[in-house]
Protein backbone atom coordinates (compact mmCIF):
# COMPACT_ATOMS: atom_id res chain seq x y z
CA UNK A 1 0.00 0.00 0.00
CA UNK A 2 2.88 2.32 0.72
CA UNK A 3 4.07 1.97 -2.85
CA UNK A 4 0.65 2.88 -4.12
CA UNK A 5 0.56 5.90 -1.84
CA UNK A 6 3.93 7.01 -3.07
CA UNK A 7 2.87 6.86 -6.68
CA UNK A 8 -0.30 8.75 -5.89
CA UNK A 9 1.66 11.45 -4.16
CA UNK A 10 3.86 11.91 -7.17
CA UNK A 11 0.83 12.71 -9.25
CA UNK A 12 0.13 15.84 -7.26
CA UNK A 13 2.58 18.00 -9.10
CA UNK A 14 2.84 21.49 -10.43
CA UNK A 15 0.55 20.82 -13.39
CA UNK A 16 -2.29 20.04 -11.05
CA UNK A 17 -1.65 23.20 -9.09
CA UNK A 18 -2.06 25.20 -12.26
CA UNK A 19 -5.27 23.33 -13.09
CA UNK A 20 -7.12 24.55 -9.99
CA UNK A 21 -7.92 27.93 -11.41
CA UNK A 22 -8.73 26.50 -14.83
CA UNK A 23 -11.32 24.09 -13.40
CA UNK A 24 -12.97 26.93 -11.52
CA UNK A 25 -13.17 28.82 -14.80
CA UNK A 26 -14.87 25.86 -16.47
CA UNK A 27 -17.49 25.90 -13.73
CA UNK A 28 -18.07 29.57 -14.31
CA UNK A 29 -18.56 28.97 -18.03
CA UNK A 30 -21.09 26.25 -17.31
CA UNK A 31 -22.92 28.46 -14.83
CA UNK A 32 -22.97 31.65 -16.82
CA UNK A 33 -23.20 30.44 -20.41
CA UNK A 34 -24.41 26.86 -20.12
CA UNK A 35 -21.24 26.09 -22.03
CA UNK A 36 -21.47 22.52 -23.31
CA UNK A 37 -17.80 22.27 -24.21
CA UNK A 38 -16.83 23.34 -20.72
CA UNK A 39 -19.14 20.64 -19.35
CA UNK A 40 -17.57 18.06 -21.66
CA UNK A 41 -14.11 19.06 -20.48
CA UNK A 42 -15.06 18.91 -16.82
CA UNK A 43 -16.71 15.53 -17.42
CA UNK A 44 -13.62 14.09 -19.08
CA UNK A 45 -11.41 15.47 -16.32
CA UNK A 46 -13.42 14.36 -13.29
CA UNK A 47 -15.72 11.52 -14.46
CA UNK A 48 -12.92 8.90 -14.42
CA UNK A 49 -11.65 10.20 -11.05
CA UNK A 50 -15.09 9.96 -9.46
CA UNK A 51 -15.58 6.49 -10.93
CA UNK A 52 -12.14 5.49 -9.61
CA UNK A 53 -12.95 6.86 -6.17
CA UNK A 54 -16.26 5.03 -5.95
CA UNK A 55 -14.75 1.73 -7.08
CA UNK A 56 -11.98 2.15 -4.49
CA UNK A 57 -14.69 2.54 -1.90
CA UNK A 58 -16.32 -0.74 -2.87
CA UNK A 59 -19.00 0.41 -5.30
CA UNK A 60 -19.49 -1.99 -8.21
CA UNK A 61 -18.29 -0.84 -11.64
CA UNK A 62 -21.73 -0.29 -13.13
CA UNK A 63 -23.04 1.72 -10.19
CA UNK A 64 -19.79 3.67 -9.99
CA UNK A 65 -20.20 4.77 -13.59
CA UNK A 66 -23.84 5.68 -13.04
CA UNK A 67 -22.95 7.72 -9.97
CA UNK A 68 -20.02 9.41 -11.72
CA UNK A 69 -22.40 10.48 -14.46
CA UNK A 70 -24.97 11.65 -11.93
CA UNK A 71 -22.29 13.57 -10.04
CA UNK A 72 -21.25 15.54 -13.10
CA UNK A 73 -24.85 16.15 -14.14
CA UNK A 74 -25.51 17.52 -10.66
CA UNK A 75 -22.58 19.86 -11.18
CA UNK A 76 -24.21 21.06 -14.38
CA UNK A 77 -27.67 21.38 -12.86
CA UNK A 78 -26.44 23.27 -9.84
CA UNK A 79 -23.66 25.26 -11.44
CA UNK A 80 -25.77 28.41 -11.39
CA UNK A 81 -26.16 28.03 -7.65
CA UNK A 82 -22.62 27.13 -6.76
CA UNK A 83 -19.97 27.74 -9.31
CA UNK A 84 -19.45 31.40 -8.69
CA UNK A 85 -19.34 30.71 -4.99
CA UNK A 86 -17.11 27.66 -4.89
CA UNK A 87 -13.40 28.09 -5.06
CA UNK A 88 -12.47 24.54 -5.88
CA UNK A 89 -14.19 22.34 -8.45
CA UNK A 90 -12.74 19.15 -7.02
CA UNK A 91 -13.97 19.88 -3.47
CA UNK A 92 -17.46 20.45 -4.74
CA UNK A 93 -17.39 17.34 -6.94
CA UNK A 94 -16.01 15.30 -4.04
CA UNK A 95 -18.91 16.34 -1.77
CA UNK A 96 -21.54 15.67 -4.46
CA UNK A 97 -20.11 12.20 -5.11
CA UNK A 98 -19.99 11.52 -1.37
CA UNK A 99 -23.64 12.47 -0.93
CA UNK A 100 -24.82 10.48 -3.95
CA UNK A 101 -22.92 7.41 -2.76
CA UNK A 102 -24.50 7.59 0.67
CA UNK A 103 -27.93 8.15 -0.89
CA UNK A 104 -27.50 5.11 -3.08
CA UNK A 105 -26.59 2.98 -0.09
CA UNK A 106 -29.73 3.93 1.82
CA UNK A 107 -33.23 2.85 1.11
CA UNK A 108 -34.45 5.91 2.98
CA UNK A 109 -32.58 8.64 1.22
CA UNK A 110 -33.44 11.27 3.71
CA UNK A 111 -30.72 10.11 6.11
CA UNK A 112 -28.04 10.67 3.54
CA UNK A 113 -29.20 14.09 2.46
CA UNK A 114 -30.17 15.49 5.77
CA UNK A 115 -26.93 15.51 7.57
CA UNK A 116 -24.86 17.46 5.11
CA UNK A 117 -27.40 20.22 4.72
CA UNK A 118 -25.87 22.54 7.27
CA UNK A 119 -22.37 22.63 5.88
CA UNK A 120 -23.72 22.90 2.34
CA UNK A 121 -25.81 25.89 3.34
CA UNK A 122 -22.85 27.50 4.99
CA UNK A 123 -20.85 26.97 1.82
CA UNK A 124 -23.48 28.79 -0.22
CA UNK A 125 -22.80 31.96 1.64
CA UNK A 126 -19.15 32.25 0.77
CA UNK A 127 -17.84 35.67 -0.07
CA UNK A 128 -15.55 36.40 -3.01
CA UNK A 129 -12.46 36.81 -0.84
CA UNK A 130 -13.18 33.45 0.77
CA UNK A 131 -13.30 31.85 -2.67
CA UNK A 132 -9.89 33.18 -3.61
CA UNK A 133 -8.55 32.05 -0.25
CA UNK A 134 -9.96 28.59 -0.88
CA UNK A 135 -8.33 28.36 -4.29
CA UNK A 136 -5.01 29.35 -2.81
CA UNK A 137 -5.52 26.93 0.03
CA UNK A 138 -6.20 24.13 -2.44
CA UNK A 139 -2.79 24.70 -3.96
CA UNK A 140 -1.21 24.60 -0.52
CA UNK A 141 -3.18 21.47 0.34
CA UNK A 142 -1.79 19.69 -2.69
CA UNK A 143 1.64 20.85 -1.71
CA UNK A 144 1.17 19.81 1.93
CA UNK A 145 0.24 16.29 0.90
CA UNK A 146 3.62 15.89 -0.71
CA UNK A 147 5.28 16.68 2.60
CA UNK A 148 3.50 14.32 4.93
CA UNK A 149 4.98 10.92 5.71
CA UNK A 150 3.97 7.76 3.86
CA UNK A 151 2.21 6.48 6.99
CA UNK A 152 0.23 9.67 7.31
CA UNK A 153 -0.70 9.64 3.65
CA UNK A 154 -1.66 5.97 3.93
CA UNK A 155 -4.14 6.66 6.72
CA UNK A 156 -5.74 9.48 4.73
CA UNK A 157 -5.93 7.22 1.73
CA UNK A 158 -7.67 4.47 3.71
CA UNK A 159 -10.19 6.94 5.07
CA UNK A 160 -10.88 9.12 2.04
CA UNK A 161 -10.10 6.94 -0.95
CA UNK A 162 -10.84 3.45 0.35
CA UNK A 163 -13.79 4.75 2.35
CA UNK A 164 -13.01 2.76 5.50
CA UNK A 165 -14.37 3.63 8.93
CA UNK A 166 -12.10 4.00 11.97
CA UNK A 167 -12.93 0.46 13.07
CA UNK A 168 -12.31 -0.99 9.62
CA UNK A 169 -8.92 0.75 9.46
CA UNK A 170 -8.15 -0.51 12.93
CA UNK A 171 -8.92 -4.05 11.81
CA UNK A 172 -7.03 -3.75 8.54
CA UNK A 173 -3.87 -2.36 10.11
CA UNK A 174 -4.27 -4.41 13.28
CA UNK A 175 -3.99 -1.30 15.41
CA UNK A 176 -6.09 -0.17 18.40
CA UNK A 177 -8.90 2.22 17.49
CA UNK A 178 -7.25 4.99 19.54
CA UNK A 179 -4.03 4.65 17.54
CA UNK A 180 -5.92 4.91 14.25
CA UNK A 181 -7.63 8.09 15.39
CA UNK A 182 -4.41 9.56 16.65
CA UNK A 183 -2.71 8.88 13.30
CA UNK A 184 -5.57 10.60 11.52
CA UNK A 185 -5.26 13.61 13.82
CA UNK A 186 -1.52 13.68 13.29
CA UNK A 187 -1.83 13.60 9.49
CA UNK A 188 -4.45 16.33 9.55
CA UNK A 189 -2.36 18.33 12.02
CA UNK A 190 0.66 18.21 9.71
CA UNK A 191 -1.43 19.44 6.82
CA UNK A 192 -2.97 22.23 8.89
CA UNK A 193 0.48 23.25 10.05
CA UNK A 194 1.39 24.04 6.45
CA UNK A 195 -1.81 25.98 6.01
CA UNK A 196 -1.59 27.87 9.26
CA UNK A 197 -1.23 31.28 7.66
CA UNK A 198 -4.52 30.69 5.82
CA UNK A 199 -6.59 29.48 8.75
CA UNK B 1 -27.78 29.88 16.00
CA UNK B 2 -24.29 28.92 17.04
CA UNK B 3 -23.00 28.66 20.58
CA UNK B 4 -19.70 29.15 22.27
CA UNK B 5 -18.97 25.53 23.01
CA UNK B 6 -16.32 23.84 25.10
CA UNK B 7 -16.46 20.31 23.78
CA UNK B 8 -16.14 19.27 20.15
CA UNK B 9 -15.78 16.02 18.21
CA UNK B 10 -12.35 14.50 17.75
CA UNK B 11 -10.75 15.70 14.50
CA UNK B 12 -10.64 12.08 13.36
CA UNK B 13 -14.43 11.95 13.77
CA UNK B 14 -14.89 15.16 11.80
CA UNK B 15 -12.62 13.77 9.10
CA UNK B 16 -14.79 10.69 8.73
CA UNK B 17 -17.88 12.87 8.72
CA UNK B 18 -16.40 14.95 5.89
CA UNK B 19 -15.48 11.94 3.78
CA UNK B 20 -18.73 10.09 4.35
CA UNK B 21 -17.38 7.09 6.26
CA UNK B 22 -19.27 7.60 9.53
CA UNK B 23 -22.23 5.35 10.12
CA UNK B 24 -25.64 7.01 10.02
CA UNK B 25 -25.91 7.05 13.81
CA UNK B 26 -22.65 8.95 14.33
CA UNK B 27 -23.12 11.09 11.22
CA UNK B 28 -26.51 12.31 12.36
CA UNK B 29 -25.15 13.25 15.73
CA UNK B 30 -22.17 15.13 14.30
CA UNK B 31 -24.51 16.99 11.92
CA UNK B 32 -26.63 17.99 14.89
CA UNK B 33 -23.54 19.32 16.69
CA UNK B 34 -22.65 21.33 13.56
CA UNK B 35 -25.98 23.06 13.87
CA UNK B 36 -24.60 24.61 17.06
CA UNK B 37 -20.95 24.96 16.17
CA UNK B 38 -19.50 27.33 13.62
CA UNK B 39 -15.93 26.30 14.46
CA UNK B 40 -16.63 22.67 13.53
CA UNK B 41 -18.49 23.75 10.37
CA UNK B 42 -15.30 25.51 9.32
CA UNK B 43 -13.24 22.46 10.18
CA UNK B 44 -15.50 20.22 8.09
CA UNK B 45 -15.19 22.55 5.11
CA UNK B 46 -11.40 22.29 5.31
CA UNK B 47 -11.63 18.50 5.60
CA UNK B 48 -13.86 18.48 2.51
CA UNK B 49 -11.23 20.55 0.72
CA UNK B 50 -8.75 17.85 1.68
CA UNK B 51 -11.13 15.37 0.02
CA UNK B 52 -11.17 17.52 -3.09
CA UNK B 53 -7.38 17.60 -3.15
CA UNK B 54 -7.18 13.81 -2.67
CA UNK B 55 -9.67 13.31 -5.48
CA UNK B 56 -7.02 14.73 -7.80
CA UNK B 57 -4.76 11.80 -6.90
CA UNK B 58 -7.29 8.99 -7.27
CA UNK B 59 -6.37 6.39 -9.90
CA UNK B 60 -8.76 7.05 -12.74
CA UNK B 61 -11.04 4.39 -14.14
CA UNK B 62 -12.05 4.90 -17.76
CA UNK B 63 -15.70 5.59 -18.36
CA UNK B 64 -17.56 3.59 -20.98
CA UNK B 65 -17.70 5.16 -24.43
CA UNK B 66 -21.38 5.93 -24.12
CA UNK B 67 -21.19 7.54 -20.69
CA UNK B 68 -20.33 11.04 -21.82
CA UNK B 69 -22.81 10.85 -24.70
CA UNK B 70 -25.58 9.79 -22.33
CA UNK B 71 -24.69 12.64 -20.03
CA UNK B 72 -24.76 15.08 -22.91
CA UNK B 73 -28.17 13.72 -23.95
CA UNK B 74 -29.42 14.38 -20.42
CA UNK B 75 -27.77 17.77 -20.62
CA UNK B 76 -29.71 18.59 -23.79
CA UNK B 77 -32.96 17.14 -22.48
CA UNK B 78 -32.84 19.15 -19.32
CA UNK B 79 -31.90 22.26 -21.20
CA UNK B 80 -34.81 21.78 -23.63
CA UNK B 81 -37.39 21.61 -20.87
CA UNK B 82 -37.64 25.33 -20.51
CA UNK B 83 -34.14 26.60 -20.84
CA UNK B 84 -33.74 26.60 -17.11
CA UNK B 85 -32.69 24.08 -14.56
CA UNK B 86 -34.73 21.28 -13.12
CA UNK B 87 -34.85 21.63 -9.40
CA UNK B 88 -36.89 18.48 -8.99
CA UNK B 89 -34.29 16.54 -7.19
CA UNK B 90 -32.79 19.36 -5.24
CA UNK B 91 -33.49 20.12 -1.65
CA UNK B 92 -35.70 17.13 -1.09
CA UNK B 93 -35.71 18.08 2.53
CA UNK B 94 -37.76 21.11 1.71
CA UNK B 95 -40.70 18.83 1.04
CA UNK B 96 -40.57 17.55 4.59
CA UNK B 97 -42.81 19.35 7.01
CA UNK B 98 -40.90 21.88 9.02
CA UNK B 99 -41.10 20.92 12.67
CA UNK B 100 -40.26 23.83 14.90
CA UNK B 101 -38.82 22.79 18.18
CA UNK B 102 -36.91 24.64 20.85
CA UNK B 103 -34.86 21.63 21.88
CA UNK B 104 -34.33 19.53 18.76
CA UNK B 105 -32.46 21.24 15.89
CA UNK B 106 -34.00 20.86 12.40
CA UNK B 107 -31.52 18.08 11.56
CA UNK B 108 -33.42 15.95 14.04
CA UNK B 109 -36.95 17.29 14.28
CA UNK B 110 -37.55 17.29 10.53
CA UNK B 111 -36.34 13.75 10.03
CA UNK B 112 -38.15 12.48 13.11
CA UNK B 113 -41.25 14.40 12.06
CA UNK B 114 -41.86 15.52 15.62
CA UNK B 115 -40.74 17.81 18.36
CA UNK B 116 -39.46 16.84 21.76
CA UNK B 117 -42.94 16.93 23.34
CA UNK B 118 -44.18 14.21 20.99
CA UNK B 119 -41.35 11.75 21.49
CA UNK B 120 -42.69 8.38 22.67
CA UNK B 121 -40.24 7.93 25.53
CA UNK B 122 -39.79 4.49 27.03
CA UNK B 123 -38.98 3.82 30.65
CA UNK B 124 -35.40 2.65 30.98
CA UNK B 125 -34.59 3.02 34.66
CA UNK B 126 -35.80 5.24 37.48
CA UNK B 127 -35.25 8.82 36.29
CA UNK B 128 -34.21 7.76 32.79
CA UNK B 129 -36.28 7.58 29.63
CA UNK B 130 -35.12 6.57 26.21
CA UNK B 131 -36.23 6.72 22.58
CA UNK B 132 -34.37 4.62 20.05
CA UNK B 133 -34.36 6.46 16.73
CA UNK B 134 -35.05 4.16 13.78
CA UNK B 135 -32.22 4.12 11.24
CA UNK B 136 -32.37 2.85 7.64
CA UNK B 137 -30.54 -0.35 8.53
CA UNK B 138 -29.21 -2.17 11.57
CA UNK B 139 -25.60 -1.95 10.47
CA UNK B 140 -25.69 1.82 10.77
CA UNK B 141 -25.17 1.81 14.52
CA UNK B 142 -27.44 2.85 17.34
CA UNK B 143 -28.95 6.30 17.85
CA UNK B 144 -30.95 7.24 20.93
CA UNK B 145 -32.42 10.17 22.71
CA UNK B 146 -32.19 10.01 26.48
CA UNK B 147 -34.00 12.11 29.03
CA UNK B 148 -32.48 11.97 32.48
CA UNK B 149 -33.62 13.65 35.64
CA UNK B 150 -31.09 15.80 37.52
CA UNK B 151 -28.68 13.94 39.77
CA UNK B 152 -28.87 10.64 37.92
CA UNK B 153 -26.23 8.62 36.22
CA UNK B 154 -26.79 6.08 33.52
CA UNK B 155 -27.18 2.32 33.44
CA UNK B 156 -24.27 0.16 32.50
CA UNK B 157 -24.09 -0.86 28.90
CA UNK B 158 -21.73 -2.63 26.56
CA UNK B 159 -20.67 -1.35 23.19
CA UNK B 160 -17.85 -1.34 20.73
CA UNK B 161 -16.15 1.37 18.80
CA UNK B 162 -16.82 5.06 18.90
CA UNK B 163 -19.53 6.58 21.02
CA UNK B 164 -20.73 10.17 20.81
CA UNK B 165 -22.96 12.10 23.19
CA UNK B 166 -24.52 15.47 22.42
CA UNK B 167 -26.37 17.56 25.01
CA UNK B 168 -29.60 19.11 23.76
CA UNK B 169 -31.00 20.33 27.07
CA UNK B 170 -29.68 20.56 30.61
CA UNK B 171 -26.18 19.48 31.56
CA UNK B 172 -24.01 16.71 32.91
CA UNK B 173 -20.53 16.44 34.25
CA UNK B 174 -17.87 13.79 34.56
CA UNK B 175 -14.14 13.50 35.14
CA UNK B 176 -13.48 15.39 31.91
CA UNK B 177 -15.67 18.43 32.42
CA UNK B 178 -19.16 19.86 32.26
CA UNK B 179 -21.28 19.44 29.14
CA UNK B 180 -24.13 21.78 28.19
CA UNK B 181 -26.36 22.35 25.14
CA UNK B 182 -24.42 21.78 21.92
CA UNK B 183 -21.39 20.18 23.60
CA UNK B 184 -20.29 16.82 22.34
CA UNK B 185 -18.36 14.05 24.05
CA UNK B 186 -16.39 11.79 21.76
CA UNK B 187 -14.94 8.64 23.28
CA UNK B 188 -14.01 5.15 22.28
CA UNK B 189 -14.45 2.04 24.36
CA UNK B 190 -11.09 2.44 26.07
CA UNK B 191 -12.39 5.41 28.08
CA UNK B 192 -14.12 5.03 31.42
CA UNK B 193 -15.94 7.80 33.20
CA UNK B 194 -18.98 8.44 35.31
CA UNK B 195 -21.25 11.20 34.08
CA UNK B 196 -23.99 12.58 36.31
CA UNK B 197 -26.70 15.03 35.31
CA UNK B 198 -26.56 18.41 37.01
CA UNK B 199 -28.78 21.49 37.26
CA UNK B 200 -32.52 21.82 37.74
CA UNK B 201 -33.92 20.55 34.48
CA UNK B 202 -33.99 17.17 32.78
CA UNK B 203 -30.95 16.51 30.66
CA UNK B 204 -31.84 15.50 27.10
CA UNK B 205 -29.02 13.93 25.13
CA UNK B 206 -28.56 12.39 21.74
CA UNK B 207 -26.29 9.38 21.93
CA UNK B 208 -24.80 7.53 19.00
CA UNK B 209 -22.92 4.26 18.95
CA UNK B 210 -20.96 2.82 16.11
CA UNK B 211 -22.46 -0.56 16.93
CA UNK B 212 -25.69 -1.66 18.53
CA UNK B 213 -25.66 -0.89 22.25
CA UNK B 214 -26.50 -3.64 24.69
CA UNK B 215 -27.76 -2.62 28.07
CA UNK B 216 -26.37 -4.98 30.65
CA UNK B 217 -28.46 -3.94 33.56
CA UNK B 218 -30.04 -1.02 35.24
CA UNK B 219 -27.61 -0.61 38.09
CA UNK B 220 -26.22 2.80 38.94
CA UNK B 221 -22.76 2.19 37.55
CA UNK B 222 -21.85 4.27 34.58
CA UNK B 223 -19.15 3.73 32.07
CA UNK B 224 -18.72 5.85 28.98
CA UNK B 225 -19.66 9.41 28.28
CA UNK B 226 -22.86 10.11 29.39
CA UNK B 227 -23.49 6.78 29.08
CA UNK B 228 -20.91 4.46 28.09
CA UNK B 229 -23.46 2.06 27.17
Amino acid sequence: MLNVSKSLKRQTGASQLAAVQYMAELLDKIAQHRDKEAFRELFVQYGPKVKGLLISQGTDVETAEELAQETLLTVWKKAHLFSSQKGSASTWIFTIARNLRIDRLRSEKIWGKMVYEIVDQASDEKKQDEIIEEQQRKKKLLDAMQHISEDQYAILELSYIKGLSHSEISEKLDLPLGTVKSRMRLAYGKIKERLKDDL
Amino acid sequence: MTYSLNHHPDEATLMSYANGTLKDSLRTLVATHLHFCEACQKEVRLLEELGGALLESVPEVTLSETCLEKALDCYDAIQLEDGSISHQDEHKLSSLPDVKDDILPPTLSRSLGMGVDDIPWHFMAPGIRCYKIPLPSKDQGDLRLLKIKPGHSLPEHGHGGTELTLVLQGAYKDEFGTYTRGDIQDVDDEVEHQPVTIGDEDCICLIAFEQQAHFKGLGPRLLQPFIGM
